[in-house]
């Protein structure tokens, strides 16, 4: 492989601009016959390791560089019509784009001189992508809308139909496919979901289900959006925390899967949410009937700072989308804004609003622009302004 | 295990702890037993085929099926039993609850996670 600054003769020359991909609409929005519940969406990742080369944690530069070639050659057999990027030549806006598309980790994990060395190759409607050297050699994944059935879930990512199971991977006969990460081996798969859950946060009830899904062994973390650009001064404290309370977003992962399948993660997974759902489900309906006076007026009140501020901050845009959203679930808005209310929690974050700007936004252009675009939206959805 | 060193890769079991990564495939049968714990933890299993379950698989033997694939009446009950274990904070008895209903054993001695 030739140096990082020169360009990759391995890249195929058809990468679509970054306003391009900023502007598509969201891989996870096409399937509209999934009501708006409180799953918004969910990832699948399998990750794979090639057999007989160290995982990426120890490997030298040229062996990375070795991994990353039997990659790109396997992306380039298997679906053809990838666009692959190498991140180290991406502006730190657009990996915050592509992070806001759920296309990389929300964190990612940095090895010292191995960063020319990471690629991404996402399909167009960026439903299923393939991280290249991102702690595994190989990671697969894919998004789609709500909770989907576990029964009518693809098996495999398209590329890693090219030969099955059987092939390349290093796996042992105890511990099924092997990964760096120990909380990855077994089937070599993760899944996650991106919930809403604003009536257990009114009621205060968080604990209740977090501590459940502790004990169930699922993961729960907070919504990471915005990630600040980096030239962004740092806001006050309170910005950050009220985004994670009020926009009432979280994300649960599986923890892990050895001793089952494919499809038995999924179904575990899907099993250990079915409670803090119905809790959730339940709570919404009963501060409907109890509370709905207060809750129209709120939602009133959160529907014209999205339709008339002329600066948002995330935290204020997501507090204010989470009620809205809330409302349309329950029937109290058109349900069709759940969906609009969602994509703007994407493309009006920090990472995408770079991209379609073309530069690093300051704090105070970012919250204008974002104001902007939320204005814009809820207009050209015209039942619900005017 | 502090002195453990990877004889493929060279990782140490310090740069193991720091990341929670290992270094390649091998490390995996140089840690051996040492990383059982984490396994476990991680995974609430400790190998990928179970020798129990596939057992169970060729001779079921009385009973046995109806412990894997839990009769509709009893997985409503249990499920309602969820709920009211998660109002009353009882997330240990939820989360058994849980694994009778994926039909897995309610419990695994000794492993201390769910």
């Amino acid at each position: 492989m030739d140096s990082p600054d020169s360009p990759d003769p391995a890249l195929p020359d058809r990468t679509p601009s970054d306003l391009a991909l900023a502007s598509a609409p969201l891989a996870w929005q096409g399937n509209t016959d999934v009501s708006p519940g409180p799953v918004i969406l969910t990832r699948t990742l399998t990750y794979r390791n090639f057999a007989g080369f160290p995982f990426i944690a120890s490997a030298p530069p040229t062996v990375c560089a070795r991994i990353a070639e039997k990659a790109l050659a396997r992306i380039a057999a298997g679906s053809g019509g990838d666009t692959v990027r190498r991140l180290a030549d991406c502006p730190a806006r657009v990996i915050r784009m592509l992070r806001e598309r759920e296309l990389l980790p929300q964190r990612a994990v940095v090895f010292p001189g191995k960063k020319d060395f990471k690629y991404l190759a996402a399909a167009a409607s960026g439903a299923h992508w393939t991280l290249v050297n991102e702690v595994e050699h190989m990671t697969f994944g894919s998004v789609r809308r709500g909770l989907p059935d576990p029964e009518t879930l693809p098996a495999a990512h398209p590329s890693l139909e090219l030969d099955g199971d059987a092939a390349p991977w290093s796996r042992s006969q105890r511990y099924g496919f092997l990964a760096s990460d120990p909380s990855r081996i077994g089937p070599g798969v993760g899944v996650e979901a991106l919930l809403h859950l604003p009536a257990l946060a009114l009621s205060r009830q968080l604990p209740h289900a977090r501590n459940y899904l502790a004990a169930c062994g699922v993961a729960w973390l907070p919504h990471s959006h915005p990630l600040p650009a980096p030239s962004a001064p740092a806001g006050p404290a309170r910005d950050r925390s009220a985004s994670v309370a009020d926009a009432a977003l979280f994300r649960l992962r599986t923890r892990g899967g050895l001793g089952s399948d494919f499809r038995e993660v999924h179904r575990a997974f899907a099993l250990s949410l079915q409670p803090v759902l119905r809790l959730e489900r339940e709570t919404r309906e009963r501060c409907a009937q109890h509370y709905r006076k207060r809750l129209e007026e709120r939602l009133g009140l959160s529907f014209r700072v999205l339709s008339e501020a002329t600066t948002l901050t995330y935290a204020e845009m997501s507090g204010a989308a989470s009620l809205v959203r809330m409302g349309a679930c329950l029937g109290l808005r058109d349900p069709q804004i759940a969906g609009i209310l969602e994509e703007l929690l994407v493309i009006a974050s920090s990472g995408h609003l770079a991209v379609t700007s073309g530069r690093d936004l300051a704090k105070e252009e970012e919250d204008f622009a974002r104001a902007n675009v939320v204005r814009l939206s809820l207009l050209n959805h015209s039942g619900e302004v005017g | 295990m502090s002195d453990f060193i990877c004889t493929q890769c060279g990782f140490t079991w310090d740069e193991y702890r720091s990341r929670g990564l290992l270094g390649c495939p091998h490390c995996y049968a140089s840690l051996g037993e040492a990383l059982l714990a984490d396994v476990a933890w991680l995974h609430g299993a400790l190998a990928f085929a179970q020798p129990e379950t596939a057992g169970a698989a060729a001779d079921p033997g009385p009973g046995a099926g109806a412990a894997l694939r839990p009769d509709p009446e009893s997985l409503a009950r249990w499920r309602e039993q969820i709920s009211e274990a998660v109002r009353a904070e009882n997330y240990e008895e939820a989360a058994r609850l849980n694994r009778l209903i994926l039909g897995q054993t309610p419990q695994r001695p000794g492993l201390g996670f769910a």
